[in-house]
């Protein structure tokens, strides 16, 4: 897959020589001084979508491919990409804390399609859990949860527009609900078998059909 | 004592500057696991971080290696990281045991990037687990002063949490289990003197021993 290529890579691993008196090694850095920062496209569109960032980076999102890898950013840099779909583009300028993850997302909205961004620092890494995370991109959605498909057991809940709430689950075979306001919208949403270490963003976003979620399996770069 | 528990099974040892220095734990690590019965190839990149060593990247202040009973050969200029993929195709390694824990620790950052080690982690951990290779992954040991490197065991604490939790599937070695905080002497708050290199690099070879890889088919 390409990515785009003119987002600015964070330096890494800068070496400060410096003399010693004794058998060390010379200095050197034992990591950043601040936190990566992210930023993924996301094509929750019904079709293709085409990203552009920079001086001819370029990248085709479609309904089989519906999102980037993660990409790291120089952090609180200002960045800036162009999203065209169906003749219209939409230029999005933005830049990323330390720590920070930002989705880039084109929604339907009535009949074309809209920008919408949602950002989360996100602290709940771990290679035995799974983590499963619930984007409310809708505002026609006030309070968005997650439940057990069929149950009552909740996942996440209350989730406020263009705001994220993740758990922690057990790898296990899972479905859910999603719930608008506490009512249901939409039908069962079967994820497979989760895999440990695997980091799930499942969107919520507007629909002709009303509130609708879309899986997305985090990749990093 | 050997108890041979290695026998027939190949070791890739990878690290950081632990192992870029022959009289570091290259040394007496590669020895123990030598005695255990291992075929042992080591390799350290001094400043090397997890993902270095997904692809070919610079070191920052040398690189040895060594091979089976052979003595380490110490390269000061020049010194890059061969990436793991292609180690583990040469060697057919039946575990990969990796050393890095304090070029992740970001000592002199006050909050520890916790985004940023997980994108080191998981880049090499996926890279090993892709191959097939069972793998070991050996965290920061205490240290007995900050040092010039302002390593605190209360940030040692943080990564080796870290690295328990995102190491898997390789499995996680504590070194923080085999001493007391500050008993081991260190030369700059981290580098160790050479006898708590000979101490880390046995409690390390036990731990192996104690969970021995499997034969690769």
């Amino acid at each position: 897959m390409k990515h785009p290529r003119t987002l600015t890579l964070l330096g890494l691993g800068l070496c400060l020589a410096q003399g010693s008196t004794q058998a060390a090694p010379q200095l050197y850095e034992t990591g950043p001084a601040e936190d990566a920062a992210f930023v993924r496209f996301i094509d929750a569109l019904p079709t293709a979508l085409d990203v552009r960032a920079g001086k001819g980076a370029h990248i085709a999102l479609t309904p089989e491919e519906r999102a980037t890898t993660w990409q790291p950013v120089k952090a609180r840099a200002a960045l800036g990409a162009t999203l065209e779909q169906g003749g219209r583009s939409e230029k999005v300028e933005l830049s990323v804390e330390p720590s920070e993850f930002v989705n880039v997302v084109a929604v339907p909205d009535g009949a074309g399609w809209r920008v919408e961004i949602g950002r989360e620092k996100p602290d709940d890494f771990s290679a035995h859990k799974v983590s499963l995370g619930l984007l409310n991109l809708d505002t026609a959605c006030s309070r968005a949860s997650l439940r057990v498909a069929g149950k009552t057991v909740m996942i996440v809940e209350g989730v406020a527009p263009r705001e994220t709430r993740r758990r922690q689950i057990n790898p296990v075979a899972l479905s859910v609900d999603l719930l608008c306001d506490g009512q249901p919208s939409g039908s069962p949403l079967d994820l497979g078998s989760l895999r440990a270490g695997e980091r799930w963003t499942l969107l919520a976003h507007p629909s002709p059909a009303g509130t609708r979620l879309l899986p997305i399996l985090d990749r990093m770069p | 004592m050997s108890s041979g528990a290695l026998v027939g099974l190949a070791l890739l040892v990878i690290g950081d500057s632990h192992l870029a220095t022959p009289s570091y734990l290259i040394g007496p690590l590669h020895d123990q696991l030598t005695e255990q019965g291992a075929t042992v190839h080591s390799i350290g990149v001094c400043g090397a971080n997890a993902a270095d060593w997904v692809k070919t990247s610079p070191g920052e202040c040398g690189r040895a290696e060594r091979s089976g009973n052979a003595a380490a050969q110490k390269l000061n200029e020049g010194a890059t990281t061969t990436p793991i993929k292609d180690l583990i195709t040469k060697d057919k390694p039946d575990a990969v045991v990796v050393v890095i824990g304090d070029t992740i620790g970001s000592y002199n950052n006050p909050e520890f990037p916790k985004s940023w080690a997980y994108q080191q982690v998981t880049a090499l951990t996926k890279a090993i687990a892709a191959t097939g290779t069972a793998c070991y992954w050996v965290g920061p040991g205490w240290s007995n002063n900050p040092g010039r490197f302002n390593k605190t065991n209360e940030r040692v604490e943080t990564v080796n949490a870290f690295l328990a939790e995102n190491a898997a599937p390789c499995t996680y070695i504590d070194s923080t289990r085999f001493s007391q905080p500050g008993e081991w002497k260190t030369i700059d708050g981290q580098h160790y003197t050479g006898g708590f290199y000979k101490k880390w690099g046995a409690a390390i070879a036990d731990a192996i021993v104690n969970n021995p890889p499997k034969k690769a088919q």
